[in-house]
């Protein structure tokens, strides 16, 4: 079993900000990182100083919310991570086979067990897996735990190949034995970043203990631990039990995408880690910022403006026209002066996403992903910075 | 930076007097751009003065040639104080040279000034912008500013006048390394490895980004390679336990750099020791780790910052403020503990101190992202939105254009000599 590991990065960092907490309404309207929304915010998503006993679980919310907590349970968010036992793993695939270099690699589920083995022709190195991170469009990663570790398997599931390679980011080191070969370790803040984006309440108390979590982002993953909110509203203390849980659809623009970017990078975040070129293409909330749509003084478009959190999501086009068409056609004078009037396409009403944000492939991740810097994008233009 | 304190880098010098002279490159044993003759007869001299020298007989202070030959003197002699009073004179009384503004480049290079010196290179580039030597220095002191983008541009601008410049080839293969840009760093270093088969630095860098490309052959024939050139010395153990960090394989890291430190005072080999500790979530022996490198150096910002950043990481930010005001005494040119520093004074709620740090770092280092970032949050938390908001826009200006390497990370240790360009 994993330890508990205590975690300090990326938590509330001193005592002054403890004390300076503020709900997330009031927070600033600009871009910041998430290791600074987490310090400003009583609740951000990722944020892991609060206590076990303050989560309920998503059974409970279900008692009101039932409709949104069973669409959402079939979400993508939903199922970003699962223990191996509960997955329906590769496809269906039982067994996968992947060779690198002199390593031969293994993915196989013998009952309940996912195990991961590898050889080298003389000797066998067999593990099991604990968890699989990602479940949908893209793959799965393997995690596994090795003397109270976290290790990441050099080997992913890709869908789009339906089989195995290197997972992505890992270099093609030469490795001096087998349970090298097997994956990489990762350090205690590395892991518990993945797990609070992948999983809900991983760390709770500042201590990280991925044993406890709760595979995939659940309600209280977003909204924040429910407890209070539960007691308040059972106590009939409706407006008390409302300012008791985070609605992020309070948030201000800037706010409501740094929310998402909790996990899937903010401006802020690409600033801090340094990062450019078409890795970028991942960080969906900073690519937004970059676009047009946003930089126009009168910033309106956040990610919730497409893509409903409590759903799949929406992988045809042309579901999201009528919102570009709402400001980019003749009919969407909202009584702006001429000069904030939008431009109108003049190649097509249809599919507007298609040409628009166009996909970008990553190597090595056999997915191509649509770049959410939404722009007149020409053929053979370079991707744009 | 270890390996131009001991390498050789190219210089330019004027053999002739003409109004075009001819310009020999020479090879110099550590000695960073060896010196123009301002002067170049008196044709230069007319071809682009603003202002004539006074029509009365010229003194030492006016003369131009004297004071060409005394700059001269002086930067041979390493008198660069002397030097740049000279060729300053030089600028007041109207010349303009290529010559010229190199060898104030010189002098601003010798003295760590690298961002006037990439004023001065840039000045004698657009003059002489067919002078391999220019690109070679300007490509230095965009090095020594971090800034790998241009400096792999100014030093591909070497090789395409100077094919055969292998010390623009070795420096441009360093850039892409830095930039995390593996396949041309291979492509670039790859025509240097019969004549740099025995220097460490250059196997780290290349078997490194073998492994980064997942050439894993070629990868371990080039550390196989280092083995055998590094004689079992502590530089090799601490690169050995650096390319296994890069590579993510720490357990062999943690056991070269174990090795490497066993030795008594070898610099950087305690400070990776606490950046890996670091990594595994072990902050005691960490910070341990980095007091001793202190110990070792005391001057090496990177450890102040790191056991500063521990100290964050443990929600105690006075004591971080207390490391980085002691590491600042020793290194006032370093702008990442300036930077650490205005983050600190975040955490405290002190927004004018974290605003004065954080402009600091800026004017040492104008052009990380990550700064301007941080001031915008000080401006932010002190209610000044608008200069908040510009500052982010300069931050995602900079991310943009000058992204950071990942393999910078490992290659702290080479920018020890950070004060001048080595030379000395």
């Amino acid at each position: 079993m994993l330890g508990w590991l205590p975690v300090t990065s990326g938590q509330s960092k001193s005592p002054e900000s403890r004390a300076n907490h503020r709900s997330p309404a009031n927070l600033a309207p600009i871009s910041l990182s998430t290791a600074d929304r987490l310090d400003d915010a009583a609740w951000w998503p990722t944020k892991g100083t609060a206590s076990r006993n303050e989560y309920v679980g998503t059974a409970e919310c279900e008692k009101c919310h039932r409709d949104k907590v069973d669409s959402q349970k079939l979400s993508e968010m939903a199922k970003a991570s699962a223990r191996l036992t509960d997955l329906a793993l590769m496809d269906g695939q039982s067994r996968l086979i992947f060779q690198q270099g002199s390593f031969q690699y293994e993915v196989a589920r013998r009952g309940d067990d996912v195990k991961e083995s590898v050889t080298d022709g003389n000797s066998l190195i067999s593990w099991p897996l604990l968890f699989a991170f990602g479940q949908g469009v893209v793959g799965h990663t393997f995690l596994y735990e090795k003397g109270g570790n976290v290790f990441e398997s050099h080997v992913s599931y890709y869908s789009a190949i339906k089989g195995l390679d290197l997972t992505t980011g890992h270099p093609n080191a030469h490795f001096i034995d087998l349970s090298q070969a097997l994956g990489r370790l990762l350090d205690v803040q590395e892991a518990q970043k993945c797990f609070s984006c992948h999983t809900t309440a991983s760390t709770t108390s500042s201590r990280f203990d991925p044993n406890q979590a709760v595979p995939g982002v659940t309600c209280e993953g977003c909204h924040g631990p429910g407890a209070s909110h539960v007691l308040a509203m059972e106590d009939g203390q409706i407006e008390v039990g409302k300012k008791s849980i985070v609605n992020p659809r309070n948030l201000d623009p800037a706010s409501s995408i740094d929310f998402c970017g909790a996990c899937h990078r903010t401006s802020g975040d690409v600033i801090q880690i340094n990062a450019a070129g078409i890795v970028t293409v991942r960080f969906q909330p900073f690519r937004l910022e970059e676009s047009l749509c946003w930089k126009d003084a009168n910033k309106r478009l956040t990610c919730v403006t497409c893509h409903d959190p409590h759903e799949s999501l929406v992988q045809k086009m042309g579901s999201y026209d009528q919102i570009c068409l709402r400001c980019h056609s003749r009919d969407s004078d909202h009584g702006q002066p001429a000069d904030q009037r939008r431009v109108v396409c003049k190649v097509s009403k249809r599919d507007c996403a298609s040409c628009h944000m166009p996909k970008v492939e990553i190597p090595g991740m056999h997915h191509a992903f649509a770049d959410h810097r939404i722009r007149i994008a020409r053929a053979n233009d370079p991707y744009p910075k | 930076m270890r390996r131009l304190v001991s390498t050789t880098v190219v210089g330019i010098k004027t053999v002739q007097m003409d109004c075009r002279p001819a310009i020999a490159f020479v090879r110099t044993k550590g000695c960073l751009g060896l010196i123009f003759s301002v002067l170049i007869g008196q044709i230069s001299f007319s071809q682009a003065p603003r202002k004539m020298a006074p029509s009365a007989a010229p003194t030492s202070e006016t003369n131009p040639v004297k004071l060409d030959e005394e700059g001269q003197r002086a930067l041979f002699l390493g008198q660069y104080a002397l030097a740049e009073r000279d060729y300053s004179r030089l600028l007041k009384l109207g010349l303009r040279s290529p010559s010229l503004y190199s060898n104030l480049g010189v002098v601003y290079m010798r003295t760590g000034r690298y961002r006037q010196a990439i004023v001065m290179f840039n000045k004698a580039r657009v003059l002489a912008p067919s002078v391999a030597g220019v690109r070679l220095n300007l490509g230095l002191a965009y090095y020594r500013e971090h800034e790998f983008k241009q400096a792999a541009s100014q030093f591909r601008e070497t090789l395409a006048l100077d094919p055969n410049n292998s010390q623009a080839r070795y420096l441009k293969g360093e850039c892409h390394f830095m930039l995390d840009e593996f396949s041309d760093a291979v492509a670039t270093f790859e025509p240097l490895e019969s004549a740099e088969h025995s220097d460490l630095d250059y196997l780290f860098m290349l078997g490194t980004s073998y492994g980064m490309l997942k050439r894993t052959d070629e990868s371990l024939r080039i550390f196989q390679r280092m083995v055998e050139a590094g004689d079992d010395t502590p530089h090799l153990h601490l690169l050995l336990g650096k390319a296994y960090m890069a590579l993510g394989q720490n357990d062999n890291a943690l056991e070269e750099l174990k090795h490497a430190a066993a030795s008594e005072n070898v610099p950087f080999a305690h400070y990776y020791l606490g950046v890996l500790n670091r990594q595994l979530g072990r902050p005691e022996v960490a910070s341990a780790e980095f007091e001793k490198e202190i110990r070792i150096d005391p001057t090496n910002a990177m450890a102040f910052r790191e056991l500063a950043e521990v100290r964050l990481d443990q929600a105690d930010p006075q004591s971080a403020i207390a490391i980085l005001e002691k590491g600042i005494a020793q290194n006032r040119d370093a702008s990442d503990l300036f930077a650490t520093l205005g983050r600190a004074y975040l955490q405290v709620s002190n927004d004018a101190a974290a605003i004065r740090a954080l402009k600091k770092a800026i004017t040492l280092s104008p052009g990380v992202g990550s700064y301007h970032y941080q001031l915008g949050r000080a401006y932010l938390k002190a209610g000044r939105l608008a200069d908040a908001h510009a500052q982010m826009e300069r931050a995602r200006a900079l991310t943009a254009d000058a992204p950071r390497g990942k393999m910078q990370a490992y290659s702290n240790d080479r920018e020890t000599h950070t004060v001048t360009d080595g030379s000395r």
